[in-house]
């Protein structure tokens, strides 16, 4: 039997199916809890904001376009979430803090899916260890594929800063890259 | 013919993010095509952009599906549960309309003495109206089994054993809403489905 589209599932979901919703969840809870780990950089606070951020879209069902692909809207939900959950956390700690802030330790992080080759373990770190709004922009721009404006409009800075946040954040991951190459 | 300066890795950056304005753009393509220095250059930040997004995904350590169709699922009352409910409910009524002409029937015999128009407004005529008021219930009270006994005889024999039914009621009553209170006290979506 044909796997139903996401299309299908969303429709089925509206209609009062609840379990259509689970489809999608298993569908895409590894990208969306990839992104929030990216995000985050703590595995545990990552699995619970990508729970809550299945739960949100359950909510905000209503407002998706299902003429839109659904991954990307959900993964979008996810950032959102876990934007507003860094947002929460800055307002806690002073600018250097933030700016100091990395997590705790990369090598607690999940076991890989299959074979990581040294390299892709070598990037994994580079970012995780980036202070949290630079692993935003990072984030957006090559996980999520915005744009400046939408990187703009989703952090509330302007597309002046989304570039220059992107130009610190790569030189930071460059840097480090060559130094544990 | 003047050569242009070379471009700056922030300016090579928003090439490749296709973020330069609209107006800066053919500069960019034009310089580009021409110096072999920029070209690597770029070539050099394709590579890193490349290496970004070489992330692997990692797989969650549990699968979510479980948890969050928990967190979704309405809090659900036991259809056992449900009948007692409907049981207490059903009981109420039954009470209340067999105990309604006791209820009439000692309201009757109540004479209440008035406290809106107290005659003086010294103390001695608050305490007199305090003792003409326990007086009054006291009244009451000793009428009370005469009132119960007369609503008894109006009432069917199998109505006789309405004590047995207001106990039953009020038990079923306790029970019941423990029950149900203890079994679905409300708590957050998510921290219910964390716990599984």
């Amino acid at each position: 039997m044909d796997e139903a589209s996401d299309r299908q599932l969303v429709v089925r979901t509206r209609s009062g199916e609840a379990n259509a919703f689970g489809d999608l969840v298993r569908r895409y809870q590894t990208s969306v809890y990839n992104v929030c780990y990216r995000l985050l950089g703590d595995p545990q606070e990552a699995e619970d904001l990508a729970q809550e951020a299945f739960l949100r879209a359950y909510r905000r069902l209503g407002s998706y376009d299902d003429q839109r692909p659904f991954g990307p809207w959900m993964r979008r939900v996810a950032a959102n979430l876990c934007l507003n959950a860094l947002q929460a956390r800055k307002a806690t700690l002073s600018f250097q803090e933030e700016f100091d802030e990395v997590p705790g330790d990369v090598s607690e992080s999940p076991e890989p899916s299959g074979e990581r080759t040294e390299e892709v373990e070598r990037v994994r770190r580079a970012l995780l260890r980036l202070p949290a709004h630079y692993r935003a922009v990072i984030e957006l721009r090559h996980y999520q594929e915005m744009s400046y404006d939408e990187i703009a409009g989703a952090l509330g800075i302007g597309p002046g800063d989304v570039r220059t946040r992107l130009f610190r954040a790569r030189r930071m991951m460059a840097d480090w890259l060559r130094h544990n190459g | 013919m003047a050569e242009t300066p070379h471009l700056t890795d922030m300016e090579i950056q928003a090439w490749l993010d296709r973020g330069l304005d609209r107006s800066a753009a053919p500069a960019v393509r034009a310089h580009l095509a021409t110096c072999t220095k920029c070209a690597r250059r770029l070539e050099a930040q394709a590579r890193l952009f490349a290496e970004i997004e070489s992330w692997e995904e990692l797989t969650p350590p549990h699968d979510l599906e479980p948890r969050v169709m928990a967190a979704l699922r309405p809090p659900s009352t036991p259809i056992g549960l449900r009948w007692v409910a409907a049981l207490q409910a059903g009981l109420v009524l039954l009470i209340v309309a067999l105990a309604w002409p006791l209820v009439t029937s000692l309201l009757q015999s109540l004479h209440l003495p008035s406290l809106w128009f107290p005659t003086t407004s010294t103390i001695e005529a608050w305490l007199a109206e305090a003792y003409a008021l326990t007086a009054a219930l006291a009244t009451s009270l000793q009428a009370l089994p005469g009132s119960a006994a007369a609503w008894l005889r109006l009432a069917p024999n199998w109505i006789a054993v309405w004590p047995a039914v207001v106990a039953g009621a009020a038990l079923a009553a306790v029970v019941g809403n423990s029950i149900l209170l203890s079994g679905n006290a409300p708590r957050s979506h998510a921290a219910r489905a964390r716990r599984l």
